[in-house]
């Protein structure tokens, strides 16, 4: 066999180089690459240009197009990017928000992906051994633009494009999974923390808080990994910890999983490989950063949520299986997690700004470095690569930018004011860089999925329903998490997740009692009525634009999936922590007084995206599903009718230079 | 030398002093044992884990790219080429180990040939011995005799090969021990060990003249004096093979498959990089 490979290998290659002539022929471009930077704003990016600030943007728009992008309902990153990717509205990609709700428990799901346990296990003593693999399925429909391309034979190279875990298998091509891939404990993102301090003992959000105690000058703890899925009582997998201080240098060794290395305060660790051994001599491995966030008076420590190991990984998270490993071996380890920023650490307090910048500007490298590389060796076909920098950044210090934000209120900004700023200087320096690796023959869009505005005051949807008569508690005037005290038979309408309202319909929820057909119709249309328009009980301002009817927004056979209504806030509202968690209070409207100050979930035409491309396009109005058919017609590929965007490029004729041929 | 091959051979007889009557299958594999477990240690300190690791990384990520990018001719030919790179970057990176380790090894490979590449004599068995000088001589004329203690029996008088300055007797091991001959060259006395065991032990084929080089390569014995014109005094001993279902394999090939083996079976858990 091997004998027989290596002699038909001439013959092989020889084949593929005359049907990929073939392929290509039929395409406008010798490659097209598609930068996402998830977020950027297109206002802001204007404003700096015009400041001369942004020089390889401003060169792009000036050989080429800059425009708004329009984004989708609602301008959701999952949603928006599914919309990208697919080239359809959310009825058509089912995917309308982070969460989705199941209609019998009134409970959250991701939206996305499903991770379940192995359906068949076989019962030894205290194992459970698997018989099958675990259940992942991703919930997005329909088919990325880039399966069609790599059907048709062009090669793709798709790094980090949100809504594509579980990886689809391409038939010619390289794709690196992104959002919703999950941490090794199977969460979306749980950081660990570590405190001498008892009065920090509480609840942390997407965190867990460890106590510990120092002796002498050693620390012994431990790190908590994934539950065992491999046991009956599927206990927590712990890895010891034993953290030696030396309070002269104020400089930490630490030993864990047989590694040894010293950190001081303030300083990242490189990534740390943990092995997690459930039993039966298996290995499960993660990778992590750790880092001190105080010496004294008390001894503070946070580490990363521990990310599935890209050269080992846990769960697929790249397809071909051996990309990650690929990536990982040549360019060293990465984070994998899906929101890797830890945005949450940052909100808890656990990290300081600065902390949290060093982190999202190291994972930003990682991409940076692996989409430099992909440049150098896919010199034909479709690259695609995703930056959240942009996203996390504009997220947590929106409220630099944002003089008088409720979480800046007496306080000063830790790290430089012109934060924001220099990450729009930094993306600009990335396009340079691209824009120094592509040659004549290639086509570079550059998109983002919205644009951003400050979030200042929370509105909860489930208190105004409450208020309002059209929610129900079962005893006293406010429900905890997840509607847990929800009178569910009383209840005409609940909101779940950032911008969706669902009325309790009968025969869809549980407990529905809102009868479909005039009722629901009634109901929604009642609802549209008193809130669009919404107003600041606080300062008269209006809160909500506009309420949107999802049946005259959306339309494909996933509908039935969608919320009713989507709500387009206004600048500076959005939907409160409280509301989003389905906890339902005497509070409707409140000030934002976390990090997490600036955001996008809001009236989809108050956030536009970018468009910048090195070529003229057919419209001033792009939409972010034109994307994917453009793409298509990019490389001659029929685009689906089923397909609601439509291609933004006019092609007299064949642009590739003889050069490109 | 003297008292440094002194110590060295008192040391190895250490070791080797639990096996001396088990099987030297048994000694063979708790030396390969020991002897890996000492390079990789030297290994883990004198050599550049992180250069390794990474250059092993880059390695296995330019063989990847030759599974991934295989329509890419250009590419997999510079992937062919980072993977000879590397290569040799990892080969400086294993360089400095490998000089530290080259003498403690050829030590150790020195010793293990003086117990496993030869066996002693049994009862009953021929022993050839012979005296080589280190020039010409008319050997016919002089006057040259071996005097054999009791448990060994000369058998033959001096056979004098003047082509090759040698001569050589036969002797008779009658029983086991450890025995002294005495070879007469006119007034000078020279001494040579003989051993015969059943034993795993320590021999020594030659006594050779004194010069460092000699000295090193056979440490059993003390060098012969320097202004004698003899140039070695050699015991021709059976060579040892181990057995391996009935295949007879050379105890160097057994030592380099084994401690190599161990050595990466345990690299694991020393946390070396190899």
């Amino acid at each position: 066999m091997a004998f027989f490979s290596l002699v038909s290998w001439p013959f092989r290659f020889l084949f593929r180089s005359v049907r990929r002539k073939k392929v290509y022929a039929r395409g406008k471009f010798n490659r097209l690459v598609i930068i996402g930077l998830d977020g950027l704003d297109p206002s802001l990016t204007e404003q700096m240009m015009s400041q001369g600030e942004l020089p390889n943007f401003s060169r792009l728009k000036k050989e080429g197009t800059f425009t708004q992008l329009k984004t989708t309902f609602p301008a959701i990153s999952p949603v928006a990017w599914s919309s990208f990717l697919t080239g359809v509205n959310p009825a058509r990609h089912n995917i309308y928000d982070f969460l989705s709700r199941d209609p019998k428990t009134y409970l959250p799901d991701l939206s996305s992906a499903r991770i379940g346990r192995p359906s068949r296990t076989l019962p030894l003593g205290k194992y459970l051994i698997p018989l099958s693999k675990p259940e992942i399925t991703l919930l997005r429909k329909s088919k990325p633009f880039w399966n069609i391309l790599a059907d048709q034979g062009v090669f793709s190279t798709i790094l980090r494009v949100p809504i594509t875990f579980p990886p689809e298998r391409l038939s010619r091509g390289f794709l690196l999974s992104a959002m919703c891939i999950p941490d090794l404990r199977g969460s979306q993102g749980t950081f660990s923390f570590y405190s001498t301090d008892s009065k920090r003992v509480g609840k942390y959000t997407a965190g867990v808080l460890i106590p510990i105690v120092i002796n002498g000058n050693k620390i012994n703890t431990f790190i908590t990994g994934p539950a065992n899925s491999l046991t009956k009582e599927s206990e927590e997998l712990k890895l010891s910890l034993t953290v030696t201080l030396n309070q002269k240098k104020e400089e930490a060794l630490f030993q864990v999983a047989g590694q040894r290395f010293s950190l001081s305060q303030g300083q990242y660790s490189d990534w740390v490989r943990l092995t997690f051994k459930p039993g039966l001599g298996l290995k499960v491995r993660g990778i992590c950063r750790f880092l001190i966030t105080q010496f004294s008076p008390h001894f503070e420590l946070y580490i990363t949520p521990i990310n599935i190991d890209p050269q080992k990984p846990a769960l697929p998270i790249s397809h071909p299986f051996i990309y990650s490993v690929y990536l990982s071996k040549l360019l060293g380890n990465y984070a994998t997690l899906g929101l890797p920023e830890d945005t949450w650490a940052l909100n808890e307090g656990v990290i300081d700004d600065r902390s949290f910048l060093e982190q999202t500007y190291l994972i930003y490298e990682e991409r940076r470095k692996m989409l430099l590389n992909t440049l150098e060796k896919a010199r034909r076909g479709l690259v695609v690569c995703v930056f959240d920098t942009t996203d996390r950044i504009q997220h947590m210090f929106w409220r630099y930018m944002d003089h008088g934000h409720p979480a800046m209120r007496g306080k000063s900004p830790e790290v430089d004011e012109g934060v924001i700023e220099e990450l729009y200087r930094r993306m600009d320096l990335l396009i340079g860089e691209i824009m120094g690796r592509i040659g004549e023959d290639d086509l570079l869009i550059v998109v983002s999925d919205h644009g951003f505005k400050p979030f200042r005051r929370g509105v909860n949807l489930n208190s105004w329903l409450y208020a309002n008569g059209y929610l129900s508690l079962k005893n006293g005037k406010e429900s905890r998490e997840w509607f847990r005290d929800v009178d569910w038979n009383k209840t005409r309408a609940y909101a779940l997740g950032l911008g969706g309202i669902y009325l309790n319909l009968q025969g869809r929820e549980s407990q529905g009692v809102v009868q479909p057909g005039s009722e629901a119709q009634h109901l929604k249309e009642e609802l549209i009525r008193k809130l669009s328009g919404l107003k600041d009980e606080k300062n008269g301002k209006v809160a909500i634009n506009e309420v949107f009817d999802a049946s005259s927004l959306y339309s494909g056979p996933y509908l039935h999936n969608a919320p009713d209504m989507i709500v387009g806030y206004n600048e500076g509202y959005r939907a409160s922590w409280d509301g989003v968690t389905g906890k339902v209070n005497q509070t409707v409207f409140d000030d934002n007084m976390k990090k997490w100050s600036g955001d996008h979930c809001i009236d989809p035409r108050l956030v536009p995206g970018v468009f910048f491309c090195n070529r003229k396009i057919k419209t001033s109005e792009p939409k972010l599903i034109d994307i994917a058919p453009t793409a298509l017609d990019v490389f001659g590929v029929a685009i689906p009718r089923y397909m609601d965007g439509k291609s933004l490029m006019d092609f007299p004729d064949k642009i590739k230079s003889s050069k490109g041929k | 030398m003297g008292s440094f091959n002194f110590l060295i051979n008192r040391l190895f007889d250490g070791i080797f002093y639990l096996f001396i009557s088990l099987n030297p299958w048994v000694a063979m594999v708790v030396v390969c044992l020991l002897t890996g477990i000492f390079m990789l240690l030297i290994f883990r300190y004198t050599s550049n884990q992180k250069g390794i690791r990474q250059a092993k990384d880059k390695i296995k990520a330019h063989f990847l790219e030759l599974r991934l990018f295989k329509e890419d001719f250009s590419l997999m030919m510079r992937a062919q080429g980072k993977i000879l790179r590397y290569n040799l970057i990892y080969m400086k990176h294993s360089l400095k180990p490998m000089l530290i380790m080259i003498l403690p090894l050829v030590i150790v490979l020195i010793q293990f040939n003086f117990r496993f590449g030869f066996r002693p004599f049994k009862a009953n068995e021929e022993v050839i011995v012979g005296i080589t000088f280190s020039e010409p001589l008319p050997l016919q004329a002089m006057d040259i005799s071996l005097e054999a203690p009791e448990g060994l029996e000369v058998e033959t008088p001096p056979l004098r090969i003047n082509s090759l300055h040698e001569v050589d007797w036969r002797l008779l091991a009658k029983e086991a021990g450890n025995y002294i001959l005495k070879v007469h060259v006119g007034e000078e006395l020279f001494t040579k060990m003989v051993t015969v065991s059943d034993e795993l032990c320590q021999l020594s084929p030659r006594r050779v003249s004194r010069s460092f080089f000699q000295e090193f390569l056979y440490p059993s014995e003390p060098p012969l004096p320097s202004n004698s014109p003899v140039c070695y005094i050699e015991v021709k001993y059976p060579t040892r093979h181990l057995n391996l279902g009935g295949w007879n394999i050379h105890w160097l090939i057994v030592f380099f498959v084994l401690s190599i083996a161990i050595g990466f079976a345990l690299k694991g858990m020393f946390k070396v990089e190899i």
